[in-house]
C-alpha cells in the first residue's frame, strides 16, 4: 500500500541527508509505529507519505501512485490522512463540525453527503456531542480527536500520525491511542510516528530510526528483545520491558511477548 | 479572556437573527443609501423609523446600540461643534461679535450628528444580530460575482475564517508570553503611557514569531486535507434565501421608495 524505494532526502542547506536509502513496505491494514529520537528522520519519513516532502532520490508509491506526480497529489492526500503534533495549529475553523467538513468541502462533495460524512466521522471518534462547540473550548485530546475526525471525513485508507500525541497530557494521549486502535480494528492502515515507546506495544510492527536510517525493524516482541540497540538510538524502552528484563536477569523465565503491564501480570501470577 | 465575544454578536432567536446573512448585508447597504439620500433633518425620521423597527424585531436591547455609539462620542462632539462654528446662516440667535450662532448652524449640526449616529447604529444592528462566521459566509457569497474581475472573494473569506479561529488561541498565547516575561522580571504595569507601550515589545515579538510558525503548520495541515484554493470547493452549510428574506428586502425597499417619494413630493 505504501512503498519506499531507495528513498534519500536532504533538506536544502543541510549538510547530511535526513533520510538515507530507505526501503520500506507497509501493507494494507497494518499498524506500524516509527520510533526514533529527535532528528532521527522519523517525521521527515512521515511527510513523504502524502507528498508534503518529495524524495531527493528514489520513489515513494502510495496505492499505486507516485508522490512525485503532481497530478496525483490530491488523490494521494485523500487516501492518506495526516494528523500533526500541535492540536491548535491544524484546526481551520471556529466550530467543530465546520472544521470536520473542511476536507470534504475541499473535494467539492455534495452538501448532504458532507453532512453524513461529518456526523459519521464525529461519531467514530466519540465527539458527536461536541458538533456545535467552539474549537478553543476543547481539551488537547479532544482537539486531536477532532483533527482525526476531519481526516476521516475524507474517507482515507491510511492514517499517518506525526507525533500527534506529543503535546497531550496522559489522559489525552490515552484517548487518542484508543481512538487510533479502534480505527485500526475497523480496517485502517496506521502509520504512527512517536517518541513514546510505551505507545508501540500494541502495534503490528515497529520501525526504529536513527540518523536517517532504519536500524531495527520487527514486531514489538522482536524489537524489545534488543533493548541494547534501542539504548544506542537514544530510546528508552517501556518500563514494563525494563521490569521484564530485570526479572529475567534474576532468573525468572518470562516470555518475549510480555510487554504490557497486563501481560506481565498474567505471566507473573502463576509464579507467585 | 477566553470567552471574549468577537465583534459584538448577541446570540438570539429573533426573526432578524434568522435572516440570511446576505439579506442582512443587503438591508444594511439599502439603509446606508437611505441615510445618505436624506438632505433635510425632518426626513431622517424615515431611516430612524426603520432602525427602530429593526430593533424591535431583533429583540436587541437599546443598551447594546448605545454601547456601540460610545467609541464615536468624541468624534460626534467635535463634528457638532465644528458645524456650529462654521456653518453660515441668516437667522441669528446669538451675536457675540466675532461669531454668530445661527439657526441654520444648529440645524446643520444636529442633522450631521444624527446621520452619523444612525449610520453607526445601523451597522451595529448587522453585527449584533449576525455571527462573525455567518457574516463571513454571506460576504463570500455576495462577493463571488466579482471573481470575474479577479477579486479574491474566497481568499478573503478564508482569511477571515482563520483570523476568527485564531483570535482566542493567540489571546492564550499572549497571556502565556506575558506570564513568562513577568516571571523573568518584566514590568508591564508601571511608568507612563509611552513606557507601558514600549514594554509591550517583549510580548509582541515572540507573539509574531509564534504566529508565523502557526501559519506554517496550519498551511501544511490544510494542504494535507486537500485544500487547493476556492475552485471546485463546496460548503456543508448552504445559505438559504427564504420567504422571510424576501419580505425583509421588500420592506426595506418600501422604506427607500417612500423616502424618495416624500422627498420628491415635498
Amino acid at each position: 500500500m505504501i512503498e519506499f524505494d531507495h528513498v534519500t532526502f536532504q533538506y536544502e542547506k543541510a549538510l547530511t541527508p535526513a533520510l538515507t536509502n530507505i526501503d520500506l513496505t507497509i501493507d494494507k491494514g497494518e499498524f506500524v509505529a516509527i520510533v526514533g529520537h529527535n532528528g532521527s528522520g522519523k517525521s521527515t519519513l512521515a511527510k513523504h507519505v502524502n507528498g508534503l516532502l518529495l524524495p531527493t532520490e528514489g520513489t515513494v508509491t502510495v496505492c499505486g501512485m507516485q508522490t512525485s506526480n503532481e497530478d496525483d497529489l490530491l488523490r494521494i492526500r485523500q487516501k492518506v490522512g495526516m494528523a500533526f503534533q500541535n492540536p491548535d495549529n491544524q484546526l481551520v475553523t471556529t466550530v467543530v463540525e465546520e472544521d470536520v467538513a473542511f476536507g470534504p468541502e475541499n473535494l467539492g462533495i455534495e452538501p448532504n453527503e458532507i453532512r453524513t460524512r461529518v456526523d459519521k466521522a464525529l461519531a467514530s471518534v466519540g465527539m458527536s456531542d461536541y458538533a456545535t462547540f467552539a474549537v478553543h473550548h476543547l481539551s488537547g485530546g479532544q482537539k486531536q480527536r477532532i483533527a482525526i475526525a476531519g481526516i476521516l471525513a475524507l474517507k482515507p485508507q491510511i492514517l499517518v500520525l506525526d507525533e500527534a500525541s506529543a503535546m497531550l497530557d496522559p489522559n489525552g494521549r490515552a484517548e487518542l491511542l484508543e481512538t487510533v486502535h479502534k480505527l485500526h480494528r475497523e480496517g485502517m492502515t496506521v502509520l504512527m510516528v512517536t517518541q513514546y515507546m510505551e505507545e508501540t506495544t500494541g502495534c503490528d510492527r515497529i520501525i526504529v530510526m536513527n540518523h536517517g536510517k532504519i536500524v531495527l525493524e520487527g514486531t514489538p516482541e522482536e524489537v524489545f528483545r534488543h533493548t541494547d540497540l534501542l539504548m544506542e538510538s537514544n530510546l528508552v524502552p517501556p518500563e514494563t520491558v525494563s521490569v521484564r528484563d530485570a526479572l529475567r536477569s534474576m532468573g525468572y523465565a518470562l516470555k518475549d511477548r510480555s510487554l504490557t503491564a497486563e501481560q506481565l501480570a498474567e505471566e507473573l501470577c502463576p509464579l507467585l | 479572556m477566553r470567552d471574549i465575544t468577537l465583534g459584538q454578536f448577541v446570540a438570539g432567536n429573533s426573526v432578524i437573527h434568522k435572516l440570511d446573512p446576505r439579506t442582512k448585508i443587503a438591508m444594511m447597504i439599502l439603509y446606508i443609501v437611505m441615510t445618505f439620500l436624506v438632505k433635510e433633518i425632518w426626513f431622517m425620521s424615515i431611516p430612524f423609523a426603520y432602525l427602530v423597527m429593526e430593533l424591535v424585531f431583533s429583540g436587541i436591547s437599546l443598551r447594546y446600540i448605545l454601547n456601540s455609539l460610545k467609541p464615536i462620542r468624541f468624534l460626534l462632539i467635535f463634528m457638532f461643534l465644528l458645524n456650529l462654528f462654521f456653518t453660515k446662516g441668516e437667522h441669528v440667535w446669538l451675536d457675540l461679535g466675532f461669531w454668530k450662532l445661527t439657526g441654520e448652524a444648529v440645524l446643520q449640526s444636529c442633522f450631521l450628528s444624527l446621520r452619523i449616529i444612525l449610520l453607526v447604529a445601523g451597522a451595529s444592528m448587522l453585527t449584533l444580530t449576525t455571527s462573525p462566521i455567518a457574516l463571513t459566509d454571506g460576504l463570500e457569497k455576495l462577493l463571488m460575482p466579482l471573481r470575474i474581475f479577479h477579486f479574491p472573494a474566497h481568499e478573503l473569506a478564508m482569511m477571515m475564517t482563520i483570523a476568527l479561529r485564531f483570535v482566542p488561541t493567540l489571546m492564550d498565547e499572549s497571556e502565556k508570553i506575558r506570564n513568562a516575561q513577568m516571571s523573568r522580571g518584566a514590568d508591564f504595569e508601571s511608568g507612563n503611557v509611552f513606557k507601558r507601550v514600549k514594554s509591550m515589545i517583549p510580548i509582541l515579538i515572540p507573539l509574531f514569531v509564534s504566529s508565523f510558525r502557526k501559519a506554517d503548520e496550519l498551511a501544511i495541515a490544510m494542504e494535507s486535507r486537500c485544500y487547493h484554493g476556492g475552485d471546485g470547493r463546496t460548503r456543508m452549510h448552504q445559505l438559504k434565501f427564504r420567504k422571510e428574506d424576501l419580505a425583509a428586502i421588500l420592506i426595506t425597499l418600501a422604506f427607500l421608495a417612500s423616502l424618495i417619494l416624500v422627498m420628491v413630493l415635498l
